[in-house]
Parts: structure tokens; sequence; C-alpha cells
């Protein structure tokens, strides 16, 4: 099966390669083809957040010429935007390639193959992305892998509200100000320390994974920012750096 | 000014003030663990508010829908109950209003209210030469910094005990400790002769309803009672999205307002139809007993009609002003109120866009708000804020009030999907 990896352009404008990197490791260890796009344009599902929604319908099809001339089966994005643009806002725009997320892909082959995992003896707090979690409810997913993994810990988000009103650590995980990073960057490694500092560093986890890449370049930048001890990581390089052999 | 100006005055200001203010940071923290343990508690003890919202959620609905209608039937019952109804639709026929009702060298004691803060009421009531104290002991910290409000329900949200002792000691001229209780007891002592020397008090409302013409006034401090109570004249500023069809609906909507203020109950919610009036002596009715002789109630409009028009921004009208969400927004936990224009939050945008600085005013706050989606998850109504904040944004695209970082981002996209693509 050959698989698209698609945003790569968006995760070298973010300075996260290391993103990209793991989702090629992965797609190899679980015995695909990575392919990648001739050309991209970067960030293009960020237009319809931004407000440009009517122009990023008009080069849609570009996009899908873009993914379906790959000669992909299938695009896996590691974007919760991404996942979400192409699933929900742009459904209707017709294409023969399916876009899922990377958590998806993972949960897909992971469980209906043999894994074997390194022991990760650490406390992981996860961290949906708000547009997979909130947004598209893909929940299941992330966590069903984290648990494959030996001695891993997961730790979810707290929130007096989850007993008050029965919402999910979905429903109240804390966005790090990703979208900042254009709209307002002066202010993203603010709110994302903050976030490091108030909702994450009280639950004493040793590392904080989330589903969505925009959202870790954010963590990571308040982790540089505000010097916090927290390790930060993408859940493909996570999931990557235990993955030690896939058979069938 | 240049809409590329206004952004950047808004990013130094957010920044300075917020995000780099580690005393707003110190406040903020401790005002939100303590926001939601207590709603959380007050939830618990009151479990039904979560399904009484939903129905409030529809009252909402349908208020705003008839916005017009109810006003009509509200000032009726007001009249009938003889106090005197106003409509202003602007700003302008608001301060002309106030200056025919208030006139000058008045001592006005005034209660806490957005929709004042909205059309700058209180320093309009000060250029005309009045006298004019804020009760509120958040809003009078306020008055005192002269600044702006820095959260909807406690406006001095970003100000810890230590800053407010400072203020009260140059205030008074008196060394007060950053003891809390003490700082509340001098300010009890300042504000206490106020309200019986008053000619005025002015008040906002949280609910009104359109049947019996009954304000709702949700309090705790005891400011409002008094400032409505104490003065020979009442006059009540309201926003007319406040209407709601019956008394039993403003029930209704006071209730989860409080509660998701994180009150299992407040201490006060005054409930006020008419002047004071006795008919102890022979059952004839007489005006002016303990609590002021004249009612006037000013039904504001100022951009409301317009918000209620739009499929999408409708929406915004049905806020309660409980405050949840600004307590769960990851952008406001760093900035305060400095996260907006005159309203704060996400919400609060397209408030801004419609009532105080318009679209391209409130083009910064448009693009602070990380969509995030988390204030909607937060709110009694389900507000949903992303959706309004979203089409703002396309608003500014076709009106061409894009800060200049999106614009130039933007453009580098659609360039390059239209030269860039093999």
């Amino acid at each position: 099966m050959k698989v698209l990896i698609y945003g790569w352009g968006s995760a070298e404008h973010l300075g996260i390669t290391e993103v990209n990197d793991a989702m090629t490791s992965l797609v190899n260890k679980l015995g695909h083809e990575p392919v990648y796009l001739d050309d991209e344009v970067v960030c293009a599902e960020g237009l319809g957040a931004l407000g440009y929604g009517k122009q990023m319908r008009e080069i849609a099809p570009v996009l899908v010429k873009l993914m379906e001339n790959s000669g992909a089966d299938v695009a896996v994005t590691p974007f919760a935007a991404s996942y979400y643009v192409w699933n929900y806002t742009l459904k209707d725009i017709p294409r023969k390639i399916p876009v899922i997320h990377v958590v998806q892909y993972l949960h897909r082959e992971l469980s209906s193959k043999r894994p074997v995992f390194r022991e990760y003896e650490k406390r992981v707090l996860i961290h949906d992305g708000c547009r997979l979690g909130r947004y598209s409810g893909v929940v299941k997913e992330p966590r069903a892998v984290l648990k494959m993994v030996p001695k891993l810990k997961l730790v979810e988000f707290e929130h007096p509200d989850m007993e008050a009103r029965g919402t999910k650590p979905w429903d109240i995980a804390p966005c790090p100000g990703s979208w900042l990073e254009i709209t307002m960057n002066p202010l993203m490694p603010y709110v994302a320390d903050n976030v490091l500092r108030r909702d994450v560093e009280p639950l004493n986890v040793d590392v904080l994974t989330t589903t969505c890449a925009n959202g870790y370049h954010a963590f990571k930048a308040g982790k540089e920012f505000g010097h916090r001890d927290v390790e930060v990581k993408f859940i493909a390089n996570l999931v990557d750096e235990v993955l030690v052999e896939v058979s069938e | 000014m240049s809409m590329d100006r206004i952004y950047e005055e808004y990013v130094d200001r957010i920044i300075k003030f917020g995000a780099e203010n580690e005393r707003t940071r110190i406040a903020l923290d401790r005002a939100i663990d303590s926001y939601r343990k207590n709603r959380a508690n007050a939830l618990k003890k009151f479990p039904h508010t979560i399904t009484l919202a939903e129905e409030v959620r529809k009252i909402k609905e349908y208020s705003i829908s008839h916005m017009d209608e109810l006003r009509k039937s509200a000032c009726d019952a007001i009249e009938e109950n003889h106090g005197h109804c106003y409509l202003a639709k602007t700003k302008e026929q608001a301060y002309s209003i106030f200056e025919d009702l208030v006139g000058r060298n008045k001592t006005i004691v005034k209660s806490k209210s957005l929709t004042s803060e909205e059309i700058h009421l209180r320093q309009f009531l000060e250029s005309m030469g009045n006298e004019v104290y804020e009760t509120d002991l958040g809003e009078f910290i306020v008055q005192l910094l002269n600044t702006r409000p820095m959260h909807i329900l406690s406006p001095a949200i970003n100000i810890p005990r230590e800053d407010v002792a400072r203020l009260l000691s140059d205030f008074t001229g008196e060394s007060i400790p950053p003891d809390i209780a003490k700082e509340v007891a001098t300010v009890r002592k300042i504000l206490r002769e106020k309200y019986f020397k008053a000619d005025i008090g002015i008040n906002g409302a949280n609910v009104i309803s359109a049947d019996t013409g009954t304000m709702f006034i949700i309090e705790n401090e005891g400011n409002a009672r008094l400032s409505i109570g104490a003065p020979p004249v009442q006059i009540a500023l309201i926003g007319i999205e406040k209407i709601v069809p019956t008394l039993n609906d403003a029930f209704k909507t006071a209730e989860v307002t409080w509660r998701y203020a994180n009150y299992r109950i407040p201490a006060y919610v005054n409930l006020i139809s008419g002047p004071s009036k006795t008919g102890d002596i022979e059952k004839v009715t007489t005006y002016g007993a303990h609590g002021p002789r004249e009612l006037h109630v000013v039904f504001l409009d100022n951009g409301r009609s317009e918000m209620a028009k739009h499929p999408v921004y409708r929406e915004a009208l049905y806020c309660l002003r409980c405050g949840a969400c600004l307590y769960e927004c990851p952008v406001y936990a760093v900035t305060a109120g400095h996260y907006g224009q005159q309203y704060m939050g996400g919400i609060g945008t397209i408030w801004d866009a419609f009532t105080t600085v318009g679209f391209e005013g409130a083009a910064p706050e448009a693009y602070t708000c990380l969509r995030c989606g988390r204030c909607k998850v937060m709110c009694p109504l389900g507000i949903d804020t992303v959706t309004m904040v979203t089409q703002l944004r396309k608003d500014l695209v076709s009106r061409g009030l894009v800060p200049q970082p999106v614009r130039e981002f933007a453009e580098e996209i659609l360039e390059l999907a239209k030269n860039g693509v093999r």
C-alpha cells in the first residue's frame, strides 16, 4: 500500500521536521510505501480558519489533483485541522483518495497486526487536538494505540466540570494556541507555556503527547519559552520511538 | 487609524499588559481555580440546572426573534407600574436620554453593568459634571485605576490583593494591608455614605420579563440593592436582548445565569417592577415610600437589532454573561480582558464588532481566538462562538480588514496555489 504523508511541507514550514521523520519511519515499519507530493501548497487547509473559506474551496481541486497524482492509496496527515477540513468542510469536493489522521492509521494497522513495543515506563498525558477530538470525535484510536505500549501509564486531563457535567478529557483539553503562530505570533509561547504550567504540570507526568502536529509545534515553543521540564512529543514520534517491529 | 495600526496597538497592549504581566497571571490563576471548583460544586448540588439551561436556550432563541415585540410589551408593563420607559437606538440617543434625566452636578451611585460600560456611561455622566461612584467592589477598583473591567463578572479579576491594598492605601491615605477582608471593609466604609447622599442610582439588569416589566439584578455584595433602593431616583440601562416573555422565563434565566456564574445561590436577587409605593394609609397608592419615587428604564439597542438579523451572529445575543467561557479560554488565562476592546474573549469579539468598535476595531480580537471551541463546551447555552468568529473573519476578508500578518500568509498560500503548483 502506498501511503501519502500529507502535510510534509506544513511540518517543514513549522520547523517540526521530526514529525515527518516519524511518519516516514512508521509507514516503513508497517510495511507500506511512503510517498510524497511532487509539490505542495503549504498550510492550504489553514485558509478556511482564517476567513478565506471561499478561496480554500477554490483551490481544493488543485490539492485533490496533487494527492491523486501521487499514486497513493491513502493520505495520512499528522494535522488535526487537515483531517477536519477534508472530512467535514470539504467533504463534498470529489476525490478518490481518503484523508485520515495518523492516529487512525496507526490504530487500524497496529490492531490488525502483531506489533512489538519497547517498554515505556513513563506517565504520559494525552492531549487531543481540538479539531480531532472535540470536533471530530476521533478519541478512541489514540488511546487504544498508547495502551498497547507496555508499562506506559496513560494520564488524562482533569477538570472539575468532568464530574459535575460529565464532560470528557477531549472536551476540556486546552489548546496551546498553535494558530497564533500565524495570527498573533508573539502571543503563542505565552499561551502554550501557561497551558503547560497550569494544566499539565499539576498532573505530574513525564511526557505530554498530542494528537495534533500543530499543537505539538505550540507546546514545543511553550516548553522552550518557559523552560518546562515535561517532555513534549507528537504522538507519532512517541509511537515510532517505542515500536520495534511489526509482523503480520 | 489604519487596520494594521489598530492591530499593532492591540498586540502591543495584549502582550505588555496581559501576557507579560506576572501579576495578572497570579490573580487569574487564583480566580480560575476558585471559579471552576465553585461552579462544579454548584452544578453538583443543583443538577437540574443543566437541563434548565437547555430550556433557557429556547427562551432566548424565541426572545431574540421577538425583541421588538417584547420590548414594547415590557415598556407597556413598566408604564403600567408607574415607571417610565425609553428606547435608545444608539449610544448617542442613550446619552441624550441620560442627559435629560440626570442633568448636571448630581451625585450618582452605580451598580455593575456591562451595558453601561459598552457606552462609557460613567465617563459621559462625569463629563457632565456629575460625581459618579461605581459601587461594585471590583468596579470601584477599576474606577480608581482608571482602566476598564477585565472580566464580565469580576471586573478587577487581574488585580491581586497586594495591588488592591496599595491602591486603597493611596486613596484613603491610610495603610491598608493586603488582607482581603480588610480591603472589603475599607471599600464598604468609603461607599456607605454615598448611597444615602446620592441623587440617583443607576443599574443594569441580568434579565427582564416583558409581561410584568420586572427586572432581575443578581448580586452578592448588596451594593446593587443599596444603590437601587436608597436614592430618590432609579435609572436602569438594559440591553434589549435581556427581555424574555414572562416572569417565569426570567426566573429560569436568572437561575441558570447565577449557577453558571459559580453560585449555588447568590446573596441577593433584586426584583424591581416599579417605583417604591405604599397603600398603607387608606389604601391610597402613594409613590416614593422608602425607595425611589421615580423609576426610569432605558432600553438600549446600539447594534443589537442588526446582530439579531444575522443568522450566525444572532447567537451572541443569547449570552447570559455568566463569564464561564472566559474562565476556560487559554488566551484569556494569560491576558485577562486585554483580549478584547470593550467586551472580552471570543464572544466579546462579536459584541465589540456590533456595539462598540465596529468590524475594523474588532479584527485583532477576531484573530486572537484560537477557535478551539472549549468555550462552547462550557457555555450553559452551548453558544457556538467559533462559528461566529469564523463568520466574522470571512466578513473581514470580504471587507479588506484582515491584519497584515494574516493577510500576507493567506496571499502567499493563494499565490502558491495559483503559480507554484505544477
